[in-house]
């Protein structure tokens, strides 16, 4: 019922977890869980029913999930049925798939959106490297400095 | 698309076609197809809806069909939605069926209904089972009624 091949696992259809699942590689699903699934590369199959907080890198749904979905490359097929939000850096629906959360769309690793962390962090290095110089306040020019110290 | 003459029309369904360099500041209401190439800032109502590529829409928009390649900021209530891959949308959608391409940058709710243009419909209604991250979702951890639809605060920079 339940085989584990080298680099992957399958959870076969009479097959039903309550509690975590952590796996490296690829999953695929086509039991029940009810509970965390941890893994790499996740195939959520027809009949196949989770019911918990999903995060993987690739994932495909083609069956049921209730829970937020935390992925990488997210895809919902025709058959999916997914209640619960998907944060993503990129997601695709196709035609027939239920959708009923939010999507939330993050760039860059880790999952936190690295564009808009960027342009802070360009503005803060430049005001950095003068405040460095001189005590917070008002920077005119470099000769000024002892002014501002007040 | 459907673009057959519903029971109430009396004329012929026509398409409208927005050219890129126009910009509308209000609303804009069809009763046939809408071709939309250029900005809007306002709502859309009409049959079908077609947001070009090049085109920005800032507002609500209530059609049967709506199928977006450009940006759209703002509420969709259709029967059918369609995003592309080069389409930009952050709202919330109300729809019958949906579906979205490999590419299509997409922020915002998705709420399935069986009546997406019900007029008494003005924003989707938040379940009593736990839609925003907070205590609750804590608290639901454990495994009791409902299930946790969004991540807790914690995982978010």
């Amino acid at each position: 019922m339940f085989a584990s091949r080298q680099r992957g696992t399958v959870i076969a259809k009479g097959l039903k977890i309550v509690g975590s699942v952590t796996a490296e590689g690829l999953v695929e699903v086509n039991g029940q869980i009810d509970g965390e699934l941890h893994c790499t590369s996740l195939v959520i199959a027809r009949g196949a029913h989770v019911d918990g907080i999903v995060v993987a890198e690739r994932v495909v749904v083609d069956g049921k999930v209730e829970g937020p979905i935390q992925g990488g490359d997210v895809v919902l097929k025709s058959q999916a049925h997914v209640v619960g939000d998907i944060h993503h850096r990129s997601l695709a629906i196709e035609s027939g798939a239920y959708f009923d959360g939010r999507s939330i769309q993050v760039r860059g690793a880790n999952g936190h959106q690295a564009e808009r962390v960027g342009h802070k962090r360009l503005k803060q290095v430049t005001n950095d490297s003068q405040e460095a110089r001189t005590s917070p306040g008002r920077v005119d020019s470099l000769g000024s400095a002892e002014n501002v110290a007040t | 698309m459907d673009t057959t003459a519903r029971a109430q029309d009396s004329s012929p369904p026509s398409i409208s076609t927005i050219g890129e360099d126009l910009t509308i500041t209000g609303n804009v209401t069809s009763k046939g197809e809408l071709h939309l190439n250029g900005q809007v800032q306002g709502d859309v109502h009409c049959v079908a809806l077609v947001l070009g590529e090049n085109a920005q829409l800032k507002g609500g928009v209530v059609a049967e069909d709506v199928m977006v390649r450009g940006r759209l900021i703002g509420s969709v209530r259709a029967l059918r939605v369609m995003l592309q891959s080069t389409s930009h949308v952050e709202g919330n959608l109300v729809h019958k069926s949906l579906a979205v391409e490999q590419g299509t940058h997409f922020e915002g709710e998705s709420r399935p209904s069986e009546d997406p243009l019900a007029s008494s419909l003005e924003v989707p209604a938040v379940e009593p089972q736990l839609h925003h991250n907070g205590p609750e979702a804590a608290k639901q951890h454990e495994r009791g009624n409902g299930f946790i639809r969004s991540l807790p605060e914690s995982t978010s920079a």
